[in-house]
């Protein structure tokens, strides 16, 4: 039962951070229609960005953080500027901007492989993060309460700032009815332009947790990338609650499936879940807001 | 109905100038030539047909469809094929059939959203809650349910909300495109009425596109046909009464 209760709260806290992900590219799809696979590329941009400062450039790890977060921001915009705004502008369909992002994604990972190798990155224990306190049968480390702080900071964040800025609102209108926003004197261009680096600032948050937890590699960008869109397909695209509860249900599923069944069952275990939301609920927990791109 | 004579077009420069304008959709040409215009403080209708045009003129306005011929100028600056972001923050705020409101946001949000993005950007708080104010009376039920997703309005509702928007953007002119369809008679009397309460309260120049013909020439102060892509008629409520229907509509 102790283990059952540990397994839960760390799939509970590794879903957070899958809801995380999984929200920024929820809000630049629902925003702007595009598929945005290539959200894999900045989150692996961004963990191999805080490796290479933290371990490489031994620059303090709070720094490294921030400037990681900077970095995040910049690969999103870089990409709606450079690839999807001379697509939008030749009036390109939705499936080359989904081939454009792949593209995004696989060049990216391809790119990070030459300049890194393929072997995992580690970040050296801390004492900082070995740090850890029970309760009853919980053990809580570090990590946990980073994640967890984190996740709240930046849900509070991105709730105020669509609820009570103009910029989030705009996210929310030109997600709805881009035309219509358009003739309220709403940017399309701009408003695109800060979606990408709202949502990739977040994907900056998973990218340096799991960069102290786990070793970086490349690829990490596509596992996570998959399992954003499972959680979005469970929770609902453009739903922060959705996004939330899909990510955790990921997490907890990937985490307890193990207590019964073999370790490389949890993948097995994972789509099926997909497969039965995809036949019981296929629009998902919440409802979705996806428009063309 | 207004009295008409001391026309304001004639006397004052034009807020909205529209000359020989030529639109449509790729090869298909909706407007083969069409030229009006918008005086101070003026309430104009625009007739017509379905399929005369109407919309596709108010979509060349706001900078939706662009013009291959004619110009369109606001207070006497070339708009012609600006995009409808910047015609809306030079003052030209549509309200189009149907549409007018972002569904997720509040009633509220979607106000504060239009105060913060369209026409004058550098309205003062003051003036925006005035606007607030002013909005809130036309359409009380807006004020009782502020929280309320516009989504969840009824189509009534919703139409009050995108009026309210318009005004909440402070602008020279406002454009709507068939603000009864969909609505109940009494419904379409309050929209017509509170969209003449706004011209003549605060000045707000209109163009408003309408089926029914009947009740908007009530409240306007000229009127225009539109049929098959070119102008049929130009004149006052009483003039356009006078004449045969059956050629012009």
């Amino acid at each position: 039962m102790d283990l059952l209760l540990q397994l839960a709260k760390n799939g509970a806290i590794i879903g957070l951070l899958y809801g995380l992900f999984a929200y920024g590219m929820s809000l630049i799809v629902s925003t702007t229609g595009v598929l945005h696979f290539a959200h894999g590329f900045t989150l692996v941009g961004s963990a191999y960005t805080f490796w290479w400062l933290f371990q490489g450039q031994d620059v303090h790890p709070v720094l490294a953080a921030a400037l990681t977060l900077v970095v995040a921001g910049a690969i999103g915009v870089l990409i709606e500027l450079g690839i999807y705004r001379p697509l939008r502008r030749r009036k390109a369909g939705e499936m080359t901007f989904l081939v454009a992002s792949l593209a995004v994604l696989t060049l990216g990972q391809n790119f990070l492989v030459l300049l890194f190798g393929t072997d995992p990155k580690p970040t050296p224990p801390s004492e900082f993060m070995s740090w850890s306190v029970s309760f009853g049968p919980l053990l809580i480390r570090t990590f946990d309460v980073l994640v967890i702080a984190a996740s709240l900071v930046a849900f509070v964040g991105l709730y105020l700032l669509q609820t009570k800025t103009a910029v989030g609102l705009s996210f929310r209108a030109v997600g709805d009815n881009p035309q219509r926003a358009e003739t309220l004197g709403i940017r399309l261009q701009h408003t695109y332009v800060w979606v990408f680096l709202a949502g990739s600032v977040v994907a900056g948050l998973p990218a340096i947790l799991l960069s102290v937890q786990n070793p970086v590699t490349p690829s990490m960008g596509f596992d996570l990338l998959v399992k954003a869109v499972i959680a979005l397909v469970i929770g609902g695209i453009g739903s922060m609650p959705g996004a939330l509860l899909g990510g955790v249900l990921i997490g907890l599923v990937e985490s307890l499936a193990v207590y019964k069944l073999p370790t490389h069952w949890a993948e097995f275990t994972l789509f099926a879940v997909l497969f039965l939301f995809v036949v019981v609920r296929p629009n998902g927990l919440t409802r979705s807001r996806l428009r063309s791109a | 109905m207004r009295t008409h004579d001391a026309p304001h077009a004639a006397a004052q420069p034009h807020v909205l100038d529209v000359a020989d304008v030529v639109a449509g959709y790729g090869k298909n040409t909706v407007l083969r030539g069409v030229g009006l215009t918008v005086g101070e403080s003026e309430l104009v209708a625009l007739l017509g047909h379905n399929g005369a045009g109407k919309t596709t003129l108010l979509r060349s306005i706001v900078g939706q469809v662009k013009p291959t011929a004619g110009r369109v100028l606001l207070d006497g600056a070339d708009f012609t094929g600006r995009p409808p972001s910047a015609t809306a923050v030079a003052g030209m705020s549509l309200v189009p059939q149907g549409h007018g409101v972002f569904p997720s946001l509040t009633i509220e949000e979607n106000l504060t959203l239009a105060a913060a993005t369209g026409g004058k950007r550098g309205a003062s708080a003051a003036t925006l809650a005035d606007s607030k104010a002013f909005a809130f009376d036309l359409f009380g039920i807006l004020k009782q349910r502020p929280k309320d997703r516009a989504g969840s309005l009824s189509g009534g509702q919703r139409q009050m909300l995108a009026i309210s928007m318009a005004l909440m953007t402070q602008p020279r002119l406002m454009l709507l495109d068939e603000p009864s369809t969909g609505l109940a008679p009494v419904l379409v009397d309050e929209v017509l009425a509170a969209v003449r309460k706004v011209n003549r309260e605060l000045g707000t120049s209109v163009l408003v596109v309408e089926q029914d013909i009947k009740r908007v020439l009530g409240v306007a102060d000229r009127a225009y046909v539109l049929k098959l892509g070119g102008l049929v008629f130009t004149g006052t409520p009483a003039q356009l009464e006078k004449r045969d229907w059956s050629e012009l509509f």
